[in-house]
C-alpha cells in the first residue's frame, strides 16, 4: 500500500495530475448533485403548511429517477458529507485507499438498500405485468402527484427557492422545442440556460445528467474489465502452463475483435440499454489488463516472498490475490483510468451513431441530437466539450500516474 | 501480434473515417454527379431537339404548367416527415392504385374528335357520354423544356401491376395513362384520356369505351441493343391490350392479390374491334366506377411475348408474367407522356419527353430525374440546397430549424398572415394540406377500450390542438373522422371533443373506472378480476414528432389516473402488430382515397379477414349496412348523405381518436442551377400550381391536394 501512496504523491506534484484530478472531481460533484442543480421541484417549499423540502423527498422515487444508478448517485449525495467527515476522522487510522473502499461501500450498502423495497418501474409500467403494485411504490406515487401539483398550482402561494436549472432533464416541455441558450419558457417564466433539444429537453438538465451516466458507464464498465482481466491474467501468470495457454489464445481471441465493431453488433442485437451498453463495454474491453497482470504476476512469481509464502503452504489463492496482487496495483490503477475514459468516449460514441438508450440523457445522446439538427450548435459543442473535458482529464491523471510510476520503479 | 492489432485497428479506423468522410462529402460528389449529368444532357441535345418541334406545335396554343409538387411528395412527405403511411396495406384509400387508376397525364383538348356539349359535366350518368376534355390552358409554351431532378428511392421492381411502391406508381403515371382520369378536387368529375368516349349502360353493370385511334406504345430503351430490334417495331394500342391487363388482373397465378380485390365483381371483358372495350360487371358496385374507367393498358406485344419475340402461349402467359424478362431488364412501355430512357438502381432513372406522345403536354419538363443515391434526410436537405434537386420536403423539426428559426435565410420569412409568404425566397416553400389523416387506434378486444365512454374520453384527455401547434408546428389540420373536412362529403355538423380533462374524468367514471386502492392509478373490474389502467401504445419509431405527442399525452393521461407506455416499432414491425392486432393501442396513418369507401375500415367482416384493416375490431350494425350501401349506392346527393351518418356514428363510437390530417412543406428552387446559362424555367409551374388545384391533382391525386 505505502509504495501506492508514494507513487501517488509522486504524480501529485504534476500539474496535469492536479488539474485532471480537479476536474474529475467536479464532474463527480456535479453528477452527484446534479437533482440539487438541475430539477424542476423546488428546493426548498415553504407555504402554509409547513416547511418542506420537496428535491431531497423526491431523491429515492422510482418514477423520478427510473435508472437503478440514480438511486445510488442520491444515496451518495446525501451520505457523502457524512462521509467525507467520517474520513476526516479515520484519516489516522486508515490509509486513503481503505477509507475510499469503504465509503464506496457504504454508498453501494445504501443504495441498494433505497432499492429493495421498490418495484422496478418497467414492470409497473408495463401492461403486460400482471403484478400488483407495493405499498412504498403507492406511497411514492402519491408523494410525486402532490409535489407536481404543489409546483405548477399552488406556485404563488409559497415562498420557494428553486434550483439554478429549474428543470429535469428527461422532462420534456414539449411546446419548447429547440430553443436556443437564454430563452425562456413563456408558460412557466423560467430560463433554459442551454437551451433545450428537439424534444424540447433542457440542455444543462441534460448535461448535468449526462456526467451521471458518462461516470456510471466508466466506473461500471472499466470495474468490469478490471474484473475480469485481473482474474484471468492472474489465473494465467500464476498458475502458467496450459492455463495459460489457454487464457492468452483467449486473450488473442478477444484483441483480433475490432472492439467497436463489436460493441455495435451486440448492442444493435440486445438492445439500447443503458446497462447493456456499459456491459458490453466492459465484456470487451479485459483483454489488455488480462496481459498486464499476468505480467506482473510473472515478474511476481519469481520473488522471494512468493516462495515464502509457497514455503509456508499458503494456498494458490490467498498468495494471488492477497500477496501478489497488491504489488500488481500499480499498472492496474494506471489502466482503469484509461479505461474509464475510453469507456466514456465509447458510450458517447455509441449514442452519436445511433444505438444509445434513449431513455437517458447522455452526452452521447445530445451529440446524436445535435447531428440530426445540425443548425442548432448549442447541441454540438457542449456535449462535445464535456466529454474533451471529461476524457481529457482521466488521460491527464492517468499518464501523470504513470510517469510517476516509471519514475519510482527506475 | 500488437502490431497486426494496431495495424487492423488503423485499418477499421481508416475504414470508418473513410465512411464518415464519404458521408460528409456526399453532398459534393452529388455535385460532381449533377455535373457528370448535365454533360450527358449536352450530348443528348440533339434528340433534344426533335422535341423542340413538339414545342414549336404548341407555341400556338394556350399553354400548360404542371409542375409537379406530385413529384416531390412521393420524395418529401413520405420520408421526410418520418410517418409512414400504410400505403402497403390499402385503406379506405387505394394506397395501391397504380394500374386503374394510373391517373396519367392528359387529354387536350382535341377539338376534332371531343365535340364539347353541356352535358360533358364529367359527372358519370347512365346512357350518355359524361367525360369532360381535360384542360391543359395552364402549359406556357415558353417554358417548355428543362429537367426536373428528384430524390426518390429504387423501387424492388417496375411492373405496374405486381409492384406496389410509390416510385413505381409515379412511373407508370408519367410514362402509362389510363382510359379516364379524376382528381381529388372533384372526384366525381372524369376526363377522358385513352377512351374517346364511355357508355355506362345496364344499371352501371356494363361499361363500354370508345378508344382513341393512333395512339402508339413507347419504343422502350432496350430495343437499342441488338437482341430487341425485334421491339423497335411500332404498335397501335387497341382494347386488346386493356383485356390483357384486366385479365392478367384477374388471373390467380398473377401475384397481384392487392389489385384484385378492387377486380373481384369483374365479370369479363369484351374487345368487339380493336378500338372498343367493354367491361362487363358481376353486380351492382360503385367502385366499379373508378376501376373501370382507370384502368391502364399493358402492352401485349411486349408482356406477350418471349425475350426472343416468340409468342408466349395463352395457358402460359400468367405464369411467365410474374418472372416476365422484360421486368429484369428493368423495361417501362407506356403510352404516355415521358419514357423511361435510363435506370440504374441505387443511382439515377431519367424520364424524358416521348416524341409522339398523342396528347399535348401535362408538364412542362422535358427531363425527369430521379436520383436514387441520396437517402439521409439530412442530406436530402444538402442537396436540395446545394441545388442538386429542385424539390423537396421539410419535416416539422425542419421546417421549424430552416424556416421559423431563420437558420437558412435563402427561405422567406414564415408570415402568419400571407400563407403564401414563403414563395418569394431564393427557395419557395409553402405548406400543402395531404390527403392523408393519422389517428390513435383502440383495440376494442381489449377490455380496457372494449367500451365507447372510455375511448370517449381518451379523446378528451387528448390535447389535439396544442400538440399540432408545439410539436408540428402548425403543420396539421385536425380532423374527427376519416374524410377529409376539405371535402364535400364531410359531416361539418360533428361536435369536436376538445381537450377537457374533466370531461374525460366524468366519463371514466361512468365507465366505472375508479382508483379503488388508492394508488393512483384507475381501475375496475372486468369479468371478475380488478384490472388497473395501464395500456402500451406502439407507434412509428425515428419520429420525433411522435415522441414528443406521446410524452404529452402520457402527461396529460397520468393526471387523470392512467398509465400509458410508449413502445416506439420498427416499420416492418408495427405492420406486424396491425396485422396481428397485437396491440392495446395503437398509432396508425391512413390515405384517404378517391372514392368514399367505409367497408374497408370499419365493416364487422374485416375485423379477421386476412389482411383486413379494420384491425381496432370496431363493429356497428348501422355501419355495416349503410357501409354496404354505400357501395352500391351511384346517386351523389344519396351518397353524402349515408357518408355523414357514417361518420356521425364512428365519431359516436370512437374507435380511434382521430388527430389530424398533416400538412407537408414543399419546397423548391427559385434560383436558376449554378452554372446555367438557360434561364430557370424548371419550377415555372410550381406558384401556378399552388393556387389553382388541377395540375397538381392531376399529377399525384391521393396525396397532394392544394385548396384554392
Amino acid at each position: 500500500m505505502g509504495e501506492h501512496q508514494g507513487m501517488w504523491a509522486k504524480a501529485w506534484r504534476r500539474a496535469g495530475v492536479r488539474w485532471g484530478t480537479g476536474l474529475v472531481v467536479a464532474f463527480v460533484l456535479l453528477g452527484v448533485y446534479s437533482p440539487f442543480i438541475a430539477n424542476e421541484l423546488a428546493l426548498v417549499w415553504w407555504d402554509a403548511q409547513g416547511l418542506s423540502f420537496p428535491v431531497v423527498g423526491d431523491l429515492l422515487n422510482r418514477w423520478s429517477y427510473p435508472k437503478y444508478y440514480d438511486i445510488y448517485f442520491n444515496a451518495a449525495a446525501v451520505l457523502l458529507p457524512f462521509l467525507l467527515i467520517g474520513s476526516w476522522l479515520l484519516r489516522r487510522r486508515w490509509s486513503l485507499v481503505r477509507r475510499m473502499v469503504a465509503g464506496a461501500l457504504v454508498v453501494v450498502v445504501a443504495g441498494t438498500v433505497c432499492l429493495l423495497p421498490i418495484i422496478p418501474p418497467s414492470s409497473a409500467v408495463s401492461s403486460a405485468s400482471t403484478t400488483s403494485v407495493s405499498g412504498d411504490w403507492q406511497a411514492i406515487w402519491r408523494y410525486r402527484r402532490q409535489s407536481q401539483a404543489l409546483i405548477t398550482e399552488d406556485h404563488a402561494k409559497a415562498m420557494t427557492i428553486f434550483a439554478p436549472v429549474p428543470f429535469r432533464a428527461m422532462t420534456p416541455i414539449a411546446s419548447q422545442i429547440l430553443k436556443s441558450p437564454g430563452s425562456v419558457d413563456q408558460t412557466s417564466g423560467r430560463r433554459f440556460w442551454l437551451g433545450t433539444d428537439s424534444a424540447g429537453k433542457d440542455v444543462a438538465a441534460q448535461m448535468l445528467a449526462g456526467a451521471r451516466i458518462s461516470l456510471t458507464v466508466g466506473l461500471v464498465a472499466t470495474g468490469l474489465s478490471l474484473l475480469i482481466g485481473t482474474l484471468l491474467g492472474a489465473l494465467s501468470g500464476y498458475l502458467g502452463g496450459w492455463v495459460d495457454l489457454m487464457i492468452q489464445r483467449l486473450v488473442e481471441i478477444m484483441m483480433c475483435f475490432p472492439t467497436f465493431i463489436l460493441i455495435l453488433v451486440v448492442v444493435a442485437m440486445t438492445g439500447r440499454d443503458i446497462f447493456v451498453i456499459m456491459v458490453v463495454i466492459g465484456l470487451t474491453g479485459w483483454a489488455g489488463t488480462a496481459r498486464l497482470v499476468r505480467g506482473e504476476f510473472l515478474a511476481q512469481s519469481v520473488r522471494d516472498y512468493v516462495a515464502a509464502g509457497q514455503a509456508l503452504g499458503l494456498g494458490s489463492l490467498r498468495i494471488m490475490f492477497r500477496h501478489i496482487l497488491p504489488n500488481a496495483l500499480t499498472p492496474l490503477l494506471i489502466t482503469a483510468t484509461f479505461g474509464i475514459a475510453g469507456a466514456v468516449g465509447s458510450e458517447s460514441a455509441l449514442s452519436f451513431v445511433g444505438l444509445g438508450d434513449p431513455t437517458v440523457a447522455s452526452w452521447g445522446m445530445l451529440l446524436e441530437q445535435g447531428r440530426q439538427n445540425i443548425a442548432y450548435a448549442h447541441l454540438i459543442w457542449l456535449p462535445g466539450m464535456a466529454v474533451f473535458v471529461l476524457v481529457s482529464a482521466l488521460n491527464l491523471i492517468g499518464n501523470g500516474l504513470r510517469e510517476a510510476a516509471d519514475a519510482a520503479s527506475e | 501480434m500488437n502490431g497486426f492489432k494496431v495495424a487492423f485497428l488503423s485499418l477499421i479506423a481508416g475504414l470508418l473515417l473513410y465512411v464518415v468522410i464519404d458521408q460528409w462529402r456526399r453532398p459534393e460528389q452529388m455535385g460532381a454527379m449533377s455535373r457528370s449529368f448535365a454533360e450527358m444532357a449536352e450530348a443528348s441535345r440533339a434528340q433534344t431537339d426533335e422535341l423542340r418541334k413538339v414545342r414549336l406545335a404548341l407555341e400556338a396554343r394556350p399553354v400548360a404548367a404542371a409542375l409537379t409538387p406530385s413529384v416531390a411528395p412521393s420524395v418529401a412527405p413520405s420520408v421526410a416527415s418520418g410517418v409512414p403511411t400504410n400505403v402497403g396495406s390499402g385503406a379506405a384509400v387505394t394506397p395501391t392504385a397504380q394500374v386503374p387508376e394510373t391517373p396519367a397525364t392528359s387529354v387536350q383538348p382535341v377539338p376534332s374528335t371531343v365535340v364539347p356539349a353541356p352535358t360533358l359535366d364529367g359527372v358519370a350518368k347512365l346512357g350518355v357520354e359524361f367525360m369532360k376534355p381535360m384542360d391543359r390552358s395552364y402549359i406556357i409554351a415558353a417554358h417548355l423544356g428543362g429537367t426536373l431532378r428528384m430524390i426518390s428511392s429504387t423501387p424492388k421492381g417496375l411492373n405496374p401491376l405486381l409492384s406496389s411502391d410509390a416510385f413505381t406508381s409515379e412511373i407508370q403515371e408519367n410514362c402509362n395513362d389510363s382510359l379516364a382520369t379524376h382528381t381529388s378536387a372533384d372526384p366525381e368529375a372524369w376526363f377522358s384520356q385513352l377512351a374517346e368516349s364511355a357508355i355506362i349502360s345496364d344499371d352501371y353493370k356494363t361499361y363500354t369505351f370508345k378508344l382513341r385511334k393512333g395512339v402508339h406504345w413507347q419504343v422502350p430503351a432496350i430495343a437499342e441493343r441488338p437482341e430487341f430490334t425485334w421491339l423497335r417495331d411500332v404498335h397501335e394500342l387497341t382494347s386488346e391490350d386493356f383485356a390483357f391487363a384486366l385479365q392478367l388482373v384477374l388471373d390467380p397465378k398473377v401475384d397481384c392479390e392487392h389489385l384484385r380485390g378492387y377486380y373481384q365483381d369483374l365479370d369479363r371483358v369484351e374487345t368487339p374491334d380493336p378500338y372498343t372495350l367493354r367491361l362487363i360487371w358481376k353486380k351492382k358496385v360503385y367502385t366499379s366506377l373508378s376501376f373501370s374507367l382507370g384502368a391502364a393498358p399493358l402492352p401485349k406485344h411486349i408482356y406477350g411475348r418471349n425475350k426472343d419475340g416468340s409468342i408466349i402461349p395463352d395457358n402460359q402467359v400468367a405464369v411467365v408474367f410474374n418472372k416476365h424478362w422484360f421486368d429484369d431488364e428493368r423495361g417501362v412501355c407506356g403510352v404516355g407522356e415521358f419514357r423511361l430512357v435510363e435506370f440504374t438502381a441505387d443511382k439515377v432513372a431519367r424520364l424524358r419527353r416521348s416524341t409522339d406522345y398523342w396528347s399535348t403536354p401535362s408538364m412542362h419538363f422535358d427531363t425527369i430525374e430521379y436520383n436514387f443515391e441520396i437517402k439521409q434526410p439530412d442530406a436530402m436537405l444538402v442537396a436540395f440546397k446545394n441545388g442538386q434537386v429542385h424539390l423537396t420536403g421539410l419535416p416539422p423539426l425542419k421546417y421549424k430549424s430552416e424556416v421559423l428559426d431563420r437558420k437558412e435565410p435563402r427561405f422567406a420569412a414564415a408570415d402568419p398572415a400571407n400563407p403564401k409568404a414563403g414563395r418569394s425566397g431564393e427557395f419557395g416553400w409553402e405548406a400543402a394540406k395531404r390527403q392523408a389523416f393519422s389517428y390513435i387506434g383502440w383495440n376494442a378486444r381489449r377490455p380496457v377500450f372494449a367500451d365507447t365512454k372510455t375511448r370517449q374520453a381518451m379523446t378528451y384527455a387528448f390535447p389535439k390542438e396544442r400538440i399540432i401547434r408545439d410539436i408540428y408546428m402548425g403543420l396539421g389540420q385536425p380532423i374527427l373522422s376519416d374524410v377529409h373536412p376539405d371535402s364535400s362529403a364531410y359531416n361539418s355538423a360533428l361536435k369536436p371533443l376538445d381537450f377537457d380533462l374533466d370531461q374525460a374524468k366524468r366519463l371514466l367514471a361512468e365507465a366505472g373506472w375508479t382508483d379503488s386502492d388508492g394508488d393512483g392509478l384507475l381501475d375496475r373490474v372486468v369479468a371478475g378480476n380488478r384490472i388497473p389502467f395501464k395500456f402500451v401504445v406502439k407507434y412509428y419509431a425515428n419520429s420525433p414528432e411522435w415522441d414528443n405527442t406521446l410524452h404529452i399525452y402520457r402527461t396529460e393521461l397520468k393526471r387523470i389516473g392512467i398509465e400509458m407506455e410508449a413502445v416506439p416499432q420498427e416499420w416492418k414491425e408495427l405492420i406486424r402488430v396491425y396485422e396481428d392486432r397485437d396491440f392495446d393501442a395503437v398509432v396508425g396513418s391512413w390515405q384517404m382515397g378517391f372514392d368514399l369507401d367505409f367497408y374497408q375500415l370499419w365493416h364487422s367482416s374485416q375485423i379477421d379477414a386476412p389482411g383486413g384493416s379494420n384491425h381496432c375490431a370496431f363493429a356497428d350494425p348501422e355501419v355495416d349496412t349503410l357501409a354496404v350501401q354505400l357501395r352500391e349506392e351511384f346517386d351523389l346527393e344519396k351518397r353524402l348523405v349515408i357518408a355523414k351518418r357514417i361518420q356521425q356514428r364512428i365519431h359516436d363510437l370512437q374507435p380511434y381518436t382521430f388527430f389530424m390530417s398533416p400538412k407537408s412543406i414543399f419546397a423548391w428552387q427559385n434560383r436558376a442551377p449554378a452554372g446555367s446559362t438557360e434561364r430557370n424555367r424548371y419550377l415555372a409551374g410550381v406558384e401556378w400550381g399552388l393556387d389553382h388545384l388541377h395540375p397538381l391533382k392531376n399529377r399525384s391525386p391521393l396525396s397532394w391536394y392544394f385548396p384554392q
